[in-house]
């Protein structure tokens, strides 16, 4: 990561702001999707000293970690932005990033808050915890709501062709990925993929934005307010409910208990939450799971010279816990 | 030769813990550290038991396999001339030599021959799953997608067996809330 050239970068975007300078750039820990590094800005306005922090979206250098082109999440947040959906603003993409040749990478604005878990989870937060979950099933609620085509995502995604094609095309895309990036034959993994193939819901209440990846690390909250949502990367056109299958995967039962986070998700959006769907999404999303965080080890891991042990680990995490659930939730 | 390699692994992750965390000043080290650790601990397991697992994962497989292909060969399931394909793959997995008589197999070699194994089987789920489609009798279908998966239950049981140390994650959330119902029933 070149230092000056983000800062050249920032200098060249924001001509307006004298004597820019980023007085500190580091990563974030957590969140394996992407490289996430915050650069504190300083300049002067006015005979004034200003500051203000940004986030720098990239690629890792060795190649993809999630299976989806960085643009994708780029113009997610380009579209949500002026919606009801508080996201962070996305300033600029750059391709080939000047600080990262051969990566792409885009700036965003920083939104003051939280994402991990440790405040929420801790063991006296029982009153935050019970906030957060149902400022949640609003805030999912509005996204399910939002008119998609108003905000012009279906300019990039691919929009189901009917009810049964909300699961299916998503189902298809994914089988596709884990064939084409598999590196070692998984029947359990077929078995899985075949069981979606054969179970699609037949019914769906409502075409909507799926946020994709949703749950407790990718929201970000302060004080006791969800204040922005994050990680775009998975999302597409489909069953809303897919998204309550993520959400409970990623820890958002712990916040409040299952049956009132649906309650006030139906108050909010009208949309039923229908049990077979969500255990049907489960088994989904522990099949895509697995295939996305399978992705990187012949698409990063083994081919770069520069060997991250933190995305071995990632390709021995998921991909065994995934499929271990799934066949759980299937009865097995 | 002692320290045996789970001996030395051991000593490598108390290093690691003790010595070199303590001394790093980032987040992002002390995180790339944890990894370190949870990779380490994946090497000792697999070191004590992947072989054991592979000669059993293969044996449970081919024990399917003999199964499967005898139901496919019979009424009601004859008549389907792609799941016939499938029980010849699943014989011609069974009688191929995957190691050399007499050697000492290493585990690269029953890998080897395990994936072979595992190939077939992918080949036979969506070969059921194709031929539930095309009208074969669904009764004997389910029944022995049944045994597939229970089996599927024991090889991921394995699998994960494994790949356990790299599961644990930093921060655990509490347990799921209770459900209304089940508050109601205290």
């Amino acid at each position: 990561m070149n230092r000056d050239a983000v800062e050249a970068s920032f200098r060249e975007h924001m001509p307006e702001r004298k004597n820019l300078r980023v007085a500190n750039l580091f990563r974030n820990v957590g969140g394996m999707s992407r490289q996430t590094y915050f650069a504190d800005l300083e300049w002067e306005e006015g005979g004034q000293k200003r500051q203000q922090r940004y986030t720098v979206r990239m690629n890792h250098p060795g190649g993809l970690v999630v299976p989806v082109p960085l643009w994708w999440e780029y113009r997610c947040h380009k579209a949500l932005y002026g919606t009801e959906i508080p996201v962070a603003q996305a300033l600029w993409y750059e391709e080939d990033a000047p600080w990262e040749p051969g990566t792409s990478s885009y700036i965003r604005e920083h939104i003051e808050g939280v994402s991990t878990p440790a405040r929420l989870y801790s063991p006296e937060e029982t009153a935050l915890r019970a906030k957060i979950g149902y400022d949640f099933a609003e805030m999912l609620a509005r996204v399910h709501m939002l008119d998609w085509k108003k905000a012009g995502f279906d300019q990039f995604m691919e929009v189901p062709k009917d009810d049964v094609d909300c699961a299916m095309h998503r189902q298809r895309h994914w089988k596709k990925n884990y064939e084409d990036n598999r590196l070692e034959p998984r029947p359990a993994v077929t078995e899985l993929y075949a069981w979606l193939e054969e179970n699609a819901p037949k019914k769906v209440e409502r075409v909507s934005l799926v946020w994709g990846d949703v749950g407790v690390g990718n929201f970000i909250f302060h004080g006791d307010k969800i204040v922005a949502l994050t990680d775009f990367e998975q999302s597409h056109l489909g069953d809303p409910l897919k998204d309550w299958a993520s959400a409970l995967w990623r820890g958002v039962g712990s916040l409040l208990p299952r049956e009132e986070l649906f309650r006030r998700y139906e108050e909010v959006s009208g949309i039923k939450v229908n049990e077979e769907s969500v255990r049907y999404y489960t088994i989904f999303i522990n099949t895509e799971y697995t295939t996305t965080c399978n992705f990187p080890l012949k698409n990063n891991y083994l081919p770069s010279k520069d060997k991250d042990a933190t995305i071995a680990s990632l390709t021995l995490s998921v991909p065994y816990v995934c499929p271990d659930r799934g066949l759980r939730e299937m009865g097995y | 030769m002692r320290p045996y390699p789970d001996e030395l692994i051991q000593g490598m992750r108390w290093s690691l813990q003790n010595v070199i965390v303590p001394e790093l000043t980032s987040d992002w080290a002390k995180s790339v550290a944890g990894s370190l650790n949870r990779l380490l601990a994946i090497v000792e397991v697999r070191w004590q038991k992947e072989a054991a697992y592979l000669i059993q994962d293969t044996q449970e497989m081919g024990e399917l396999f003999r199964t499967l292909s005898k139901a496919f060969r019979e009424a009601p399931l004859s008549g389907q001339a792609a799941l016939g394909a499938l029980a010849k793959e699943m014989q011609q997995t069974l009688t191929t030599a995957h190691r050399a008589e007499g050697e000492y197999p290493s585990v690269p070699v029953l890998t080897g021959e395990n994936a072979a194994y595992r190939q077939t089987l992918c080949n036979v789920i969506e070969g059921m799953k194709d031929a539930a489609k095309n009208g074969a009798s669904k009764e004997t279908l389910d029944g022995l997608r049944h045994q597939v998966r229970l089996f599927l239950r024991r090889q991921t049981d394995r699998d994960s067996e494994l790949a356990q140390a790299t599961f644990g994650r930093p921060v655990q959330p509490p347990p799921p809330q209770p459900t209304a119902r089940a508050t109601a029933g205290q």
